[in-house]
């Protein structure tokens, strides 16, 4: 809009504020859950922080406490999902940055197979093939394994064909006059290549980091051992209780510990990503 | 100080499509060899088999009577300069032009020494620094002959290197190249498709056609002595005039006009006339032909004329359109009509069928003043 009307840009305001406010409210009733004494949600929601200050989230990551009587240790399961977030980002960036680099600058037999075959996996993602996928880790013996947790998710039609995209537009001008300078196609790669994808990284880092924090279905599945674990799949166990009451300070503030890394990706990577999109280099 | 030898080289794709056809050619060390020709007619192919971007199909390249047919570009020892200049975007200007030295090895010290120098030799030495879309056009122009030239290769390629510059420019670094080219004395290949570039920086022409050599020679043995049709209307500017004539006992016939020329040798029959603009003489009196002036465009120092034959009113012949160069300050107006002549010996014939240039010396008959009496 370029016209600037006072009750158009409050009417904007107020949408803002709504939606806003729809965001934060949850966080906010989570953050306060945390301050109070579990016996206080029998009465309804709080609203306003109680008296415990962080006394739960000191004792949620010195692993003293437990959710009716069963060990959930936080920090194991932060550990987990750290290295399950971090395995799928790596692999997924380095597989799909790899593949997209043979489609887009080699000429070799069946080239556009490979590339059709990689992209009709767009269309089959985790949910879809989780039976068989279930079927072949079982085989393998990578249950309750980190290599059972990343490996099936690594695979990435989306980031393969993202990376095509952006190699695309790399001028194959490029290539040749690193070919005549005397780099081979590794030194082209490295020394070329990948800094001149640096944003491309950034903004699928983020993206893959969330994706692998986030997955609840896949751990679920293979997971039986808490030592494998991951924090979005433990909260669900949390709330698992046969009798007694649910615990739902202390799940709320795990709640907010398996938000944070994420919300740190973010904040981190923007920095990156805005630099890399203000001083583009094409 | 190189030379490169072409021998039947041929290039066809995949789909039968023969970008070059046994193409033969030899470029003497230091020489400066522009490839011209029309887009399509495998000018930038070729040059991209001598750099060995593109696989040769059959024929020998040969550098300093080595093959390297089969070697990958690095080891050929040339450099090539890019019609976009493929600068390497993240990369500060020295970097840029010390990236092939790195790659083979050249101790530091000598990087530094050796860009410096050369960026000296450019003028760029205050850019080292700066990344290449800092630069304007002509300053990425001269970093790419920078990197370039840092290697000291055995041959220079250029593929088109001055088309993306506006028209000042293209003329500064024209001049700047030719210099260049000059003071380091390395074989050069140049690709282009502006005849005046070719003109201007060439030592040697060789004009291209449908993946085949029409002409080689210095540029003015090209402009004076055109082998074919085509040499004729690529090479020179505005074209060279071609005309349909007949050939009579009397003389060469141009619609109703008779020309004054001894055709004793030629066969009868059809024939086309070669004319540039600039041999074409304005008369009072006894002219050739005479024409109908259509539009006349003024460069300054001199006036072209764009013209139609008038004898199509006489006769069943559709008329045919010449460019006239006139002086600048003529007072001609459209709708002139003007007599023209020319001097015999600017005349170029061509044959009728095969387009090639008849290479015989043309006399005036003795009996033109009876002609126009």
């Amino acid at each position: 809009m370029v016209e600037r009307r006072p009750l158009f840009s409050l009417f904007c305001h107020i949408i803002l504020i709504l939606g806003i406010l729809s965001i934060a409210f949850p966080v906010w009733v989570a953050l306060v859950a945390t301050t109070h004494e579990n016996t206080a949600f029998a009465t309804g929601t709080p609203l306003w922080f109680g008296d415990l200050g962080f006394s739960v989230f000191s004792d949620l990551l010195s692993n003293q406490s437990t959710f009716n009587n069963s060990q959930l240790p936080i920090t194991q399961m932060l550990f987990n999902s750290m290295v399950m977030a971090l395995c799928i980002t790596v692999g997924k960036l380095t597989i799909s940055i790899m593949s997209a680099y043979a489609v887009v600058f080699f000429r070799f037999p069946g080239r556009m197979f490979a590339f059709w075959i990689i992209f009709f996996t767009l269309m089959l993602p985790v949910e879809v093939r989780i039976i068989p996928t279930f079927e072949v880790i079982t085989n393998l013996n990578m249950l309750n394994s980190f290599s059972g947790l990343t490996i099936p998710l690594i695979a990435s039609a989306t980031a393969t064909f993202l990376f095509r995209q952006f190699f695309l537009t790399v001028p194959k001008e490029l290539f040749e006059a690193a070919r005549i300078d005397g780099a081979g196609p590794i030194r082209f790669f490295i020394d070329i290549l990948l800094p001149l994808s640096r944003t491309n990284i950034a903004a699928l880092f983020v993206i893959t980091f969330i994706y692998g924090w986030n997955q609840y279905l896949w751990p679920l599945l293979i997971t039986t051992d808490v030592q494998y674990y991951t924090i979005v799949m433990g909260i669900k166990q949390m709330l698992g209780v046969v009798d007694g009451l649910i615990e739902w300070n202390k799940i709320m503030a795990t709640t907010i510990i398996a938000m944070l890394p994420p919300v740190i990706v973010v904040i981190a990577m923007q920095k990156a990503f805005v630099k890399g999109l203000v001083d583009s280099e094409k | 100080m190189s030379t490169l030898t072409l021998s039947n080289i041929t290039k066809s794709y995949p789909n039968g499509y023969q970008a070059v056809h046994k193409l033969s050619l030899n470029i003497e060390e230091g020489e400066m060899v522009v490839l011209v020709g029309p887009s399509g007619c495998g000018k930038s192919t070729l040059l991209r088999m001598i750099a060995g971007l593109e696989e040769i199909t059959s024929g020998n390249l040969k550098i300093d009577d080595c093959l390297v047919n089969n070697l990958e570009p690095s080891e050929r020892d040339i450099a090539m300069v890019f019609q976009n200049y493929a600068l390497y975007p993240h990369m500060s200007v020295y970097n840029n032009m010390a990236y092939g030295l790195r790659n083979r090895k050249t101790p530091k010290a000598d990087i530094q020494r050796i860009v410096n120098d050369t960026a000296e030799m450019l003028e760029i030495e205050h850019l080292l620094e700066r990344k290449p879309k800092q630069l304007s056009g002509g300053q990425r122009q001269r970093v790419a002959m920078g990197r370039a030239i840092v290697r000291k290769p055995k041959i220079f390629l250029f593929d088109e290197p001055l088309s993306n510059l506006d028209a000042k420019l293209r003329v500064q670094m024209r001049l700047q190249i030719k210099k260049l080219q000059r003071r380091l004395a390395t074989t050069s290949v140049y690709v282009t498709h502006d005849q005046v570039e070719a003109m201007t920086l060439a030592d040697k022409l060789v004009v291209l056609n449908q993946g085949t050599v029409e002409q080689v020679g210095t540029p003015l043995e090209i402009y004076d002595n055109p082998a074919s049709v085509f040499v004729a209307t690529f090479i020179g500017s505005p074209a060279m005039n071609i005309l349909d004539a007949k050939v009579t006992k009397e003389g060469l016939q141009l619609g109703y006009s008779l020309s004054p020329i001894d055709t004793q040798s030629l066969k009868p029959g059809d024939i086309k006339l070669g004319l540039r603009p600039e041999h074409i003489n304005i008369v009072e009196k006894m002219p050739w032909f005479e024409v109908e002036v259509e539009l006349v465009e003024s460069l300054g120092a001199d006036l072209l004329l764009y013209c139609k034959t008038l004898y199509h009113k006489t006769m069943d012949e559709t008329a045919q359109s010449l460019v006239v160069r006139a002086e600048g300050h003529s007072k001609i107006e459209i709708g002139d009509i003007l007599g023209l002549d020319i001097d015999q010996k600017h005349l170029h014939l061509f044959d009728a069928d095969t387009s090639k240039h008849i290479n015989i010396d043309l006399k005036m008959n003795s009996k033109r003043e009876l002609l126009y009496a």
